[in-house]
């Protein structure tokens, strides 16, 4: 399938002359559409729960009639028509399930293509947490177009956690749909550190007293491309929401962050937070922000903020004058700005961050020390 | 306390709905044509140039579509709207020459007395054409020239050339086309160099026509070195029918000169205010708006500055004020093209009673733009839940060795806040006053006495215990 529409388009545009208001892939990007075989998922933590693979037949009817969502509805549509993998999850109301469950998707020249749809609902008042990674060991180009929908019932307590490490040819598009009941808690992770093209895209709709979280870490190298999306659509009164993300970059790469809170009407005394601070390691990256705030209720609190530099030249001089190298000095203060985040992931954590200190370190070019880091008198 | 809100009161609009009857010596008919266009440049005996950059302008404006994005304008008729009225007076240099009912409004809005007092120069827009304009001796003497633009076209032709609409070109957007074809009126500033201008120039400008449309040029040249504050004053009648502000701003802010720009912008209910205005600035050189918007139907302005020389400056500082059936959509953008260049952007909006404040804004980093510093914060107060505060910034930064902020809030006066007052002996009432002044007080300050005076009265309180 040829991907034609804009990607990742605001919910409010804006000037047309930026070129920002969606993402237009700058090469023609033909999707696959081929079976795949090689899904990892683990035996049931629990007997009372349904997970299974997706399966065409038995698709249920909760996740049928939804609100547009996702990178663009081609993809959605695509994710939820033509998929060749993905599970469903079901956990009973009252269940609380500990141990997170652990889904690989495992990209390889042969099965170079995952269109999977996931399908999570937790019943009242269970838990469960379910951590999906995407990852290759190979430098194939491979294909991902992932549509998730997550429903948390009134008291539920979700945690999602999606890692993504492809190789540097990869196109990945990412759609997330995140229903919050009352009461209910959902929290989203995600690791994004490769793929040429990252897309992804969060949609979160709060019912009263929900409280949705989104961590997000993510480290763009080489020519990468990234466009990440969030939004979260206050509905209900006392929801609260809240989005962090944290970033580096280097060589060219670029990245796109597009960040809305918006309160409905009847969202009162609902709270919602934004922030975004990205560290920009060399002069030749790209950042973009666009952090929307939109608000129909008074009696809401609605925050954000952005930040966008290089690694502060004093902290720098600090570990230098430590002993570290000035690219050991920069890849800690990276990391440092990582930690909050990376301390919630599981199982997969020290792999994360191993491939995070490799690509500081080495990465696919090499930091220069451009003449401008030296103080202007 | 609970269920209290405080109520703001509207702004006065008495003063402004003084109308007029509708007398004028010439007017086009309604819409738009080539025709229309050689007929208004007929009628300011034009060069032959400025009528051929009036019609491509047209062309242009004919092959342009509406933003897709912003209020909704799909209300405003072009075909209904009266491009070009000519008062039934000339343009004058004494207040004494001018007809009664058009001096009588000008002295309500106290123009003339401001003049008296704190002004270097006064210029008075009445519908298309300026019908007033003045420069203190001193400031003359000095070599500033003002000017009103079509004086401007004749006597400074070679200059007006070079830099008319250099800035805002009329491929731009629909209305800056709009604006190429059929401008009239306003004000042409030179200020030489090595001239510190201690006292403000001020133009005024005032639409009584029904159904029409305003489309002032204003060009300012700050030659290096120098200092100007240029304060611009803006209202209308209310009319029934859709009027139409499509005026153009364009200020050359040259090497190590200050110029601030001062706006209130007061229209009536009616009008949509599509202006553009825009900054260019030179190697450490400073550009300073103060902004506030509280009239119009449809606002849609974004004053932008580009910093082209390293270690230029600039600074905004805005209010908007959206009360019933409004849709005030404002912000500021900034280019940082150059090194060390530095930009401050403090908008602080509210809204009430139904209306719609929207901040829409950019900061643009270049890729040769180090150093580049940006702060940026917004702050929405909504008074009640009918209303809409949206915030729509842009952030680009395209180099790493940049220092940028950006941070925004919307929300209500805070209960916290009040209870604290409360507790220092200061009654509920006051206490919310307080607040909402403290709100836009780092603004008022900024603004020119009048005006601030002016602003004051908008936020006088007036409380009700009843709505909750």
């Amino acid at each position: 399938m040829k991907v034609t529409q804009a990607l990742n388009t605001l919910p409010r545009l804006t000037y047309r002359w930026l070129k920002l208001n969606n993402y237009h892939l700058p090469e023609r990007v033909h999707f696959p559409i081929k079976p795949y075989r090689r899904l990892y998922m683990p035996p049931s933590p629990d007997r009372d729960l349904i997970f299974k693979a997706m399966d065409r037949g038995e698709i249920p009817e909760y996740s049928l009639s939804n609100p547009d969502f996702g990178v663009s509805q081609e993809l959605v549509s695509l994710g939820k028509e033509f998929f060749n993998a993905g599970f469903q999850l079901e956990v009973p109301p009252g269940k609380r399930i500990c141990q997170p469950v652990y889904i690989q998707y495992k990209f390889t020249e042969e099965d170079n293509t995952v269109i999977d749809y996931n399908l999570i609902k937790a019943g009242k008042n269970s838990t469960i947490t379910i951590l999906i990674e995407y990852w290759q060991d190979d430098q194939a180009r491979v294909y991902h177009n992932g549509v998730t929908q997550v429903l948390a019932e009134e008291g539920a307590e979700v945690t999602v956690i999606k890692v993504q490490r492809l190789a540097a040819q990869a196109v990945h598009f990412d759609s997330q749909l995140v229903t919050a009941g009352p009461s209910a808690a959902v929290n989203y992770r995600q690791v994004e550190l490769g793929s040429r093209y990252a897309l992804t895209n969060y949609l979160g709709l709060l019912a009263e007293k929900s409280k949705a979280e989104v961590d997000v870490v993510y480290l763009g190298d080489g020519r990468r491309v990234l466009d990440l999306s969030y939004q979260m659509v206050h509905q209900g009164y006392r929801s609260k929401s809240n989005i962090l993300v944290r970033g580096a970059l280097r060589d060219l790469s670029r990245k796109v962050f597009r960040g809305t809170l918006d309160f409905k009407k009847g969202a009162a005394h609902s709270a919602g937070r934004e922030e975004e601070a990205v560290i920009l390691l060399d002069p030749t990256v790209k950042a973009d922000a666009i952090p929307l705030l939109l608000s129909e209720e008074d009696d809401v609190q609605g925050d954000h903020a952005a930040s966008a530099g290089k690694v502060h030249p004093e902290h720098l001089f600090y570990l230098m004058s430590r002993g570290l190298s000035e690219q050991e000095a920069a890849k800690t203060i990276v990391e440092a700005s990582f930690q909050p985040i990376l301390r919630k992931i599981p199982i997969v954590r020290e792999k994360i961050e191993k491939e995070i200190e490799r690509r500081l370190v080495c990465g696919e070019g090499k930091t220069k020390i451009s003449p401008r880091s030296i103080p202007h008198p | 306390m609970k269920g209290r809100k405080t109520y703001v009161a509207d702004i006065e609009r008495e003063l402004y709905d003084q109308r007029n009857p509708f007398a004028y010596s010439y007017k086009t008919e309604k819409g738009l044509t080539p025709e229309i266009v050689e007929e208004i440049s007929a009628q300011k005996d034009e060069p032959q140039w400025m009528l051929d950059f009036r019609l491509k302008s047209l062309e242009i404006y004919h092959q342009l579509d509406l933003p897709p994005w912003g209020p909704d304008l799909t209300d405003l008729d072009i075909a209904n709207i009266v491009t070009y009225v000519k008062p039934e007076v000339d343009l004058k240099y004494t207040w004494d020459d001018i007809p009664e009912d058009i001096k009588r409004t000008f002295d309500l809005l106290g123009i003339p007395k401001a003049e008296h007092e704190f002004l270097a120069g006064v210029g008075a827009q009445y519908d298309s054409e300026v019908v007033y304009h003045s420069i203190q001796k001193n400031a003359a003497k000095r070599g500033v020239v003002y000017l009103d633009m079509e004086s401007a076209v004749r006597q400074y032709e070679d200059l007006i050339r070079e830099y008319f609409m250099s800035l805002v070109p009329p491929h731009d957007h629909k209305f800056a086309a709009l604006h190429g074809a059929v401008w009239s009126g306003g004000s042409f500033v030179y200020v030489p160099a090595g001239v510190h201008l201690e006292i403000p120039l001020q133009s005024y400008f005032r639409l009584n026509a029904p159904g029409a449309g305003q489309f002032e040029h204003t060009l300012i040249i700050v030659e290096p070195g120098s200092n100007l504050h240029f304060i611009e004053g803006c209202s209308a009648p209310r009319y029934s029918v859709n009027n139409l502000h499509a005026g153009c701003v364009e200020l050359f802010v040259r090497e190590g000169s200050t110029l601030r720009y001062s706006t209130i912008e007061n229209w009536s209910r009616n009008m949509y205010n599509l202006n553009t205005k825009r900054a260019l600035v030179e190697k450490n050189g400073a550009i300073e708006w103060v902004s506030g918007s509280f009239g119009s139907k449809v606002s849609m302005l974004y004053p932008m500055s580009v910093l082209r020389g390293e270690r230029a400056r600039a600074d905004f500082l805005g209010i908007t004020f959206a009360g019933s059936g409004q849709t005030l959509d404002t912000g500021a953008k900034v280019v940082h093209a150059a090194p060390y260049t530095s930009s401050n952007i403090n908008s602080k909006s509210i809204s009430k009673g139904g209306g719609t404040a929207i901040y829409r804004g950019l900061i643009k980093i270049t890729k040769d733009a180090h150093h580049a510093k940006s702060t940026v914060s917004c702050e929405s107060l909504m008074l009640d839940n009918e209303s809409v505060a949206d915030t729509v910034p842009v952030l680009e930064i395209g180099t790493d060795d940049v220092d940028i902020g950006h941070e925004a809030k919307i929300g209500r006066i805070s209960e916290e806040s009040i209870f604290y007052l409360m507790s220092r002996g200061i009654d509920e009432d006051e206490a919310r006053a307080m607040i909402v002044r403290g709100f836009v007080e780092p603004i008022s300050k900024e603004l020119p006495l009048e005006y601030a005076v002016e602003m004051n009265n908008l936020v006088k309180l007036e409380l009700e215990g009843t709505i909750g």
